[in-house]
């Protein structure tokens, strides 16, 4: 696809249904769930408008249905050609939010006048997308192992004479390497651990989707769970850790630990779901979403549904992401191209990880950490950021071979057939 | 390769939905083409080319293999493009999981209400509390200030009064006399008519 | 264009497990944990968290008076505290003490900053028992100053009393727990206080409401409220009059009771000086502080001063005893009469004294009141002809009508701390009681009685024998003022017959015409008494002044008992300084319950007059219409016709008064400096007011002319209106010492 005429910016094949009528379930679920949760929160502190939150996700759900409705008819080759562009605006994007909130302890969020938004949640897509872009360019670079041509591994090469030296593959995986940390630097910074983490592992997840050798991630990985261990038995003293993260890790690990309530939202999340039991107490009837349950309409809002539809419900929900994640994943398999598939993939990993987080965390799995549930939690830029991933899965949809059921033998032929 | 082009979802969850397929789709067309003709043209025209289709396609396919891989795609494009339409099962669909969201929607909305309402009430309920005790705090207020004391004292060195004596009062004799008389005795002569009217007309019944 | 190819696949199926499998797995497996495996524990802990089991207070009852006037009452309140441990600087120190002292009022800046110097502790109550327009005061300037760590504001109740000092002996206050502390308020705590409810319910994190299923609710019971037979005009005149008396005569205290001789209800009773119910730890008598300044150890001020407090509490009209003198003669002549060993016709010569055993007691008329009848004697209470009585009733006789008048137990009256008399300690018993002692019993002397048995047993001898018990409380009502309980007057027995309660009677009714008593007489009523006076026991050269009336006469409705406690100056008899007190309060009850006073001619003629109509005549004119009905004209200014008075029309002045006429505009205010009015006649008095331009009205007055002004309403050099009337107060000094 070298060439392209202006009519082709337009796709008009169908979209793949069963994952955007899977996608509307979803949507609808959570908008259902954020009103149970939110109006008790809203009559309180938002001057008595118990449907405050509810209107507004409502409201921007709607757009962003509209939005990647027509919005995936856009011919997502042409990603290709701004990926590089939304990288850097991503880079920009986060790197603005930490000057600008230079004094603040927490330096998250973005204010443009209009709206505040995190940065780190457009970053992370537009990373997708670039790495998407870059993995799929470089294939052939990321499986070579001869010496590499980098501007930086080439005198090295020279230097060592050729009995040991830098491979291609390792150059280019240091590359990509160096493009997420480039991206995550200004997240670690702002001190947002949740979204350092996620986007590492999005980053990691797309280096390994690239092909990038396997050993190296049984290195990374050995060096991640030895650091993990290491800082979860000595996170007092690690100098990186902030007080309030060493506190996070403290309460997690000391389950009565209890200054200033360190333990109040984590177990009220626990109580809630503890309450709702195996069946759920009923949709609406909530009782820990009275206050207890602080951010219950945001991160927290999985602890009422657990509550308030129990663990078949919550099992169902869970069952509903892990098939929308399913069908993305097949709608790569079958896109047209290796690029089409990354994206797909990118962003499913994306989704995956942050529901695995995000209910990991209510259920006092991990550190708890402000990860909010796509399509779930109350947060407008966020759902949309999260209805346009799912939008660039939809566009990719339109040009999918999806009528090809997963059969590798067809595929096979096919290909043997094009070379 | 496209073998089963217009049925391009029969791998999914809603078969049924596919053998109703031909037999619903004149309907619908009719239906269609009342409201959008251009549209309606088009369903009915891959109905009915649709097993004509099958085989052209593969044909393609097979031959594109062997010719050209633009044109392969361009004849994919195309038959893509007319799959666009929402198939019957995810409408459906859509319109229960609508329905469904409604009812739970206005039923969480009667629930905000309620509770608003409660709200309401316990305010209201410490409102009163507290107006309870404002009362009985103002007429303690007002008790004290018309205290015995304090209103004779103005009343003799403000106002200048001064007490009756006794012999200035003078006692009227209530004990006896201290009715009201209705004139005529109407009233007690009324009672007894009706009384006797009464008693005639039983009188006149049995 | 690159296909997608397997090694792709099967990463994005490797990591599609990881995800799913690991990541969603280990979700589920944990949300399997807590909601399935731990559920229960988590639910019963979530539950604890939400369900509030709260007290639901009871109110406690209400006070009311005979008339439903209340007396006493509860409402929320609120409590204003503070947690020091949370401040963060003197700075904020200062603000909160500078900022709170200001806004409550009577709280010290200095007293905040000392409650706020220990830092570590979470609670220094800072004031209780505030109103709410206090609290929402509190809570903005706690919002203003973002305090909300530091000062909090807990719920409280608070009684009021709206008439502060009224009745305080009787209704007594509560403590910070709203627990009777002393009066009817101890007495009945249990009843006023009621039982709290409980209530169990589901509450937000914030305590706000909660939709939820559960609800477990006792309803709190609440208090029952009383009903007093103290009647709050009848109490009045008591306090007034009390209070007077102890100003008057510069007393220690002062102490009354007025009962309904009929059913022994307490219609008032009042110890002078009081305290105020709502702030029942203050002192504020000017004169005692004045003593207490003089401790200069801070400590024994305290304690000095606490001990006052304590004092001012104690309802002497049933707590204190004193010897009741002369007025037990009373019960000796009824004994005596009931016994037939005396009657209205026995006579004895007085000789000014008596031989009994080896003493020889003394008359108070050294030179003895001659050959008298029973009432003479009375009258003159004469000391030897009430001993003779006595030793002719025998001891036997003497102490069962000692006894029968309730003078050896309790009255058993609803209120606390009556004083329990004690056999050879307050009284003689029947086996120690020897001649001497049946001697000095038989007028009262060395023994004791409390006010209220007085008044009881004088009550038995006006109702026709029937000893009553008193009581205070008259009903009962629920919160919904139904009546839960009435109390039926108590007979405990019938101690004389009614024809010696109406000899006795007649006697007590001569004694205020023309005996010790005069100074209780009142024009238009038949008032019956009798006084006493009797030396401290417990302290040298101190007097026990006491009057004890019952009227009207004929049919007795009320008996008044004055006790009048170390009195300074030359007069410190109880027909000097009691009767009047309680000749006033009389005519006042009297009055206010509608009994018509029925005067003789020789009263009639005493009385005042109306001043007529004289604005717009001339002033000839006025002057004659004025003299012709007996007033005296004052002219003010050169007109010639008059443009107003004063007096005005209607008003009542004393015969012969004066009628000021003003004849010039602006100069209808004349005032001028009030005469000194004391120690005179009632003509001179009279002369000296209208000299001056001002009416007098008589106050007091009995029909005897050896009467003296002792007190006037407006005081000496007073500028006042011309015209004005100053009531002047008499009363007589000869012939009513009686010890």
């Amino acid at each position: 696809m070298t060439k392209k005429k202006l009519s082709d910016l337009y796709v008009k094949n169908g979209m793949d249904i069963p994952f955007f009528i899977m996608l509307l379930i979803i949507l609808a679920i959570g908008l259902i769930m954020l009103l149970s949760s939110s109006y008790i929160y809203a009559f309180h502190f938002e001057d008595g408008d118990s449907l405050h939150f509810f209107k507004r996700q409502g409201v921007f759900a709607v757009i962003g249905i509209a939005v990647i409705w027509f919005g995936s008819h856009f011919n997502y080759q042409y990603l290709k050609k701004i990926s590089i562009l939304l990288w850097f605006a991503s880079v920009l994007l986060v790197g603005g939010a930490l000057l600008q909130n230079g004094d603040a302890e927490i330096k998250r969020w973005l204010n443009l006048g209009l709206f505040s938004f995190q940065p780190s949640e457009l970053a992370k897509c537009f990373l997708i997308i670039y790495l998407a872009y870059g993995l799929n360019k470089d294939r052939k670079k990321i499986l070579s192992t001869k010496p590499s041509k980098a501007w930086w591994a080439a005198p090295i090469n020279e230097k060592l004479g050729g009995k040991f030296y830098i491979t291609t593959e390792f150059s280019t995986l240091v590359y990509y390497g160096f493009i997420i940390m480039v991206t995550t630097a200004p997240v670690i910074a702002s001190s947002h651990l949740s979204g350092t983490i996620i986007m590492l592992l999005i980053g990691m997840s797309m280096l390994w989707l690239g092909e990038c050798r396997a050993r190296w991630f049984a290195i990374v990985g050995v060096i991640v769970a030895v650091v993990v261990v290491y800082v979860i038995f000595n996170y007092e003293d690690v100098p990186v850790l902030r007080d309030y993260m060493a506190e996070r890790i403290k309460a997690w690990l000391i389950k009565d630990y209890e200054p200033d309530k360190a333990r109040w939202q984590i177990n009220h999340s626990l109580y809630a779901l503890g309450s709702g039991g195996f069946l759920g107490s009923g949709i609406g009837n909530s009782k820990q979403k009275y206050l207890y349950v602080s951010e219950c309409h945001t991160d927290f809002i999985f602890s009422i549904i657990g509550e308030e539809l129990g663990f078949v419900g919550s099992v169902v929900i869970i069952a509903l992401f892990g098939a929308l994640v399913c069908r993305g994943v097949y709608i790569g398999m079958r896109s047209r191209d290796r690029f089409g598939a990354l994206l797909c993939f990118g962003m499913m990993a994306h989704l995956g990880l942050q529901v695995m987080f995000n209910i990991a965390v209510i259920t006092d799995t991990v550190p708890n950490t402000g990860i909010p549930l796509p399509f779930f939690s109350y947060g407008v830029t966020a759902l949309l950021i999260n209805l346009a991933e799912m939008g660039v899965v939809l566009s990719v949809s339109r040009q999918a071979d999806l009528k090809k059921v997963y059969s590798m033998k067809k595929q096979k032929t096919v290909k043997s057939a094009q070379s | 390769m496209a073998y089963n082009s217009s049925e391009a979802y029969d791998f999914s969850l809603f078969e049924p939905q596919i053998i109703e397929y031909p037999v619903k789709k004149p309907q619908q067309s009719t239906k269609r083409d009342a409201k959008r003709p251009q549209n309606g043209k088009r369903v009915t025209s891959k109905k009915k080319t649709a097993p004509r289709k099958r085989t052209i396609t593969r044909e393609e396919a097979m031959g594109g293999s062997v010719s050209s891989k633009i044109k392969d795609f361009q004849t994919e494009v195309e038959r893509d493009a007319k799959t666009t339409s929402f198939p019957e099962y995810g409408k459906k669909l859509l319109c229960f999981i609508v329905v469904c969201a409604i009812l739970i929607v206005t039923y969480l909305v009667l629930n905000t209400k309620y509770d608003t309402l409660l709200n309401e009430i316990s305010v209201v309920e410490s409102e009163i509390q507290i107006q309870k005790g404002e009362n009985v705090r103002l007429n303690a207020e007002l008790s004290s200030m018309l205290s015995t004391d304090k209103v004779e004292n103005y009343a003799e060195n403000v106002l200048g009064m001064v007490k009756a004596e006794n012999y200035q009062v003078s006692y009227i004799d209530l004990s006896e006399g201290d009715c009201v008389v209705v004139s005529g005795g109407k009233s007690a002569d009324g009672g007894s008519e009706l009384g006797g009217k009464i008693k005639e007309l039983f009188a006149y019944i049995f | 264009m690159s296909k997608v190819n397997n090694r792709l696949k099967k990463r994005c199926l490797a990591l599609l497990a990881v995800i799913l499998v690991l990541g969603f797995g280990a979700d589920i497996f944990r949300l399997f944990y807590f909601q399935v495996v731990k559920a229960e524990d988590y639910r019963v802990e979530a539950e604890a968290q939400q369900l509030s089991d709260t007290v639901i207070s009871a109110d406690r009852g209400v006070i009311y008076d005979a008339n439903m006037n209340v007396l006493a009452e509860s409402a929320a309140a609120w409590l204003v505290y503070i947690n020091p441990s949370k401040i963060k600087d003197d700075a904020q120190v200062k603000m909160i003490a500078k900022g709170l002292s200001e806004i409550l009022g009577d709280v010290e800046e200095s007293t905040i900053l000392k409650k706020m110097e220990n830092r570590q502790i979470n609670y220094v109550k800072i004031k209780d028992k505030i109103s709410y327009n206090i609290k929402t005061a509190v809570v903005e300037f706690r919002s203003e100053n973002e305090l909300h760590e530091i000062i909090g504001i807990n719920s409280d109740t608070k009684r009021y009393y709206p008439f502060g000092n009224f009745a305080s002996t009787i209704i007594g206050m509560t403590n910070s727990d709203n627990n009777g502390r002393a009066g009817i308020e101890l007495k009945y705590n249990d009843t006023l206080t009621g039982i709290p409810g409980r209530r169990i319910v589901a509450r937000d994190a914030n305590s706000g409401p909660m939709q939820s299923n559960y609800e477990t609710k006792h309803d709190a019971e609440q208090g029952t409220s009383l009903v007093l037979t103290i009647d709050k005009s009848i109490q009045y005149y008591l306090e007034k009059g009390l209070s007077q008396a102890v100003k008057d005569n510069d007393a220690e205290s002062a102490y009354g009771i007025v009962m309904d001789v009929n059913t022994g209800a307490i219609l008032a009773m009042a110890t002078m000086p009081d305290y105020n119910l709502n702030e029942p730890s203050v002192i504020t008598d000017p004169e005692l502080l004045a003593e207490l300044d003089k401790i200069t150890d801070e400590d024994e001020y305290d304690v000095a001063y606490n001990n006052a407090v304590f004092l001012s509490w104690r309802n002497k009209a049933i707590s204190d005893t004193y010897e009741p003198g002369s007025v037990f003669k009373l019960f000796t002549a009824a004994a005596g009469i009931e016994e037939g060993v005396t009657s209205l016709d026995s006579t004895y010569n007085c000789v000014g004294a008596i031989q009994v055993a080896d003493n020889r007691i003394h008359c108070h008329k050294h030179e003895g009141h001659g050959t008298q009848d029973l009432t003479t004697g009375l009258k003159n209470s004469c000391n030897p002809f009430f001993i003779t009585i006595g030793q002719q009733l025998g001891t036997e006789k003497f102490y069962k009508y000692f006894e029968a008048f309730g003078f050896t137990g309790r009255t058993n009256i609803d209120l606390p701390a009556e004083a329990s008399p004690v056999a050879n300690v307050t009284y003689h018993s029947k086996e120690n009681m020897g001649i001497s002692q049946l001697s000095s019993s038989a007028f009262g002397q060395t023994f004791q009685v409390s006010a209220i048995q007085m008044i009881t047993g004088v009550s038995a001898i006006a109702n026709g024998g029937k000893l009553m018990e008193p009581y205070v409380v008259a009903k009962k009502l629920d919160q919904d003022g139904n009546t839960v309980y009435e109390k039926t007057p108590q007979v405990k027995r019938q101690v004389i017959s009614e024809s010696t309660s109406k000899t006795v009677l007649s006697m007590m009714e001569a004694v205020v015409a023309d005996g010790t008593g005069r100074n209780a007489y009142i024009p238009g009523y038949r008032v019956a008494g009798k006084t006493g006076t009797s030396e401290k026991l417990t302290v040298d050269g101190e007097y026990i002044a006491s009057f004890v009336g019952c009227a009207p006469a004929d049919d007795p409705q009320i008996a008044v008992l004055i006790i009048i406690d170390e009195p300074q100056g030359a007069v410190h008899g109880g027909g000097a300084i009691a009767a009047p007190v309680a000749g006033a309060i009389i005519e006042q009850t009297l009055e206010y319950m509608n009994v018509e006073p029925v005067y003789s001619d020789e009263e009639l003629a005493k009385l005042n007059a109306t001043t007529p109509e004289v604005i717009n005549m001339t002033v000839g004119g006025a002057k004659s219409t004025l003299k012709g009905q007996g007033f005296t004209a004052r002219v003010i200014g050169n007109g010639d016709k008059v443009i107003s008075q004063y007096p005005a029309s209607g008003q009542s002045i004393p015969m012969n008064g004066v009628v000021v006429l003003y004849t010039e505009q602006g100069k209808t205010e004349s005032s001028s400096s009030v005469p000194d009015l004391l120690g005179l006649s009632i003509g001179e008095a009279n002369r000296r007011a209208v000299d001056a331009g001002y009416n007098i009205r008589i106050s007091g007055a009995s029909l005897d002319s050896e009467v003296v002004s002792y007190r006037q309403s407006i005081e000496e050099g007073t500028q006042a209106n011309l015209g004005s009337t100053i009531t002047v107060y008499f009363k007589t000094t000869s012939g009513v010492q009686d010890d």
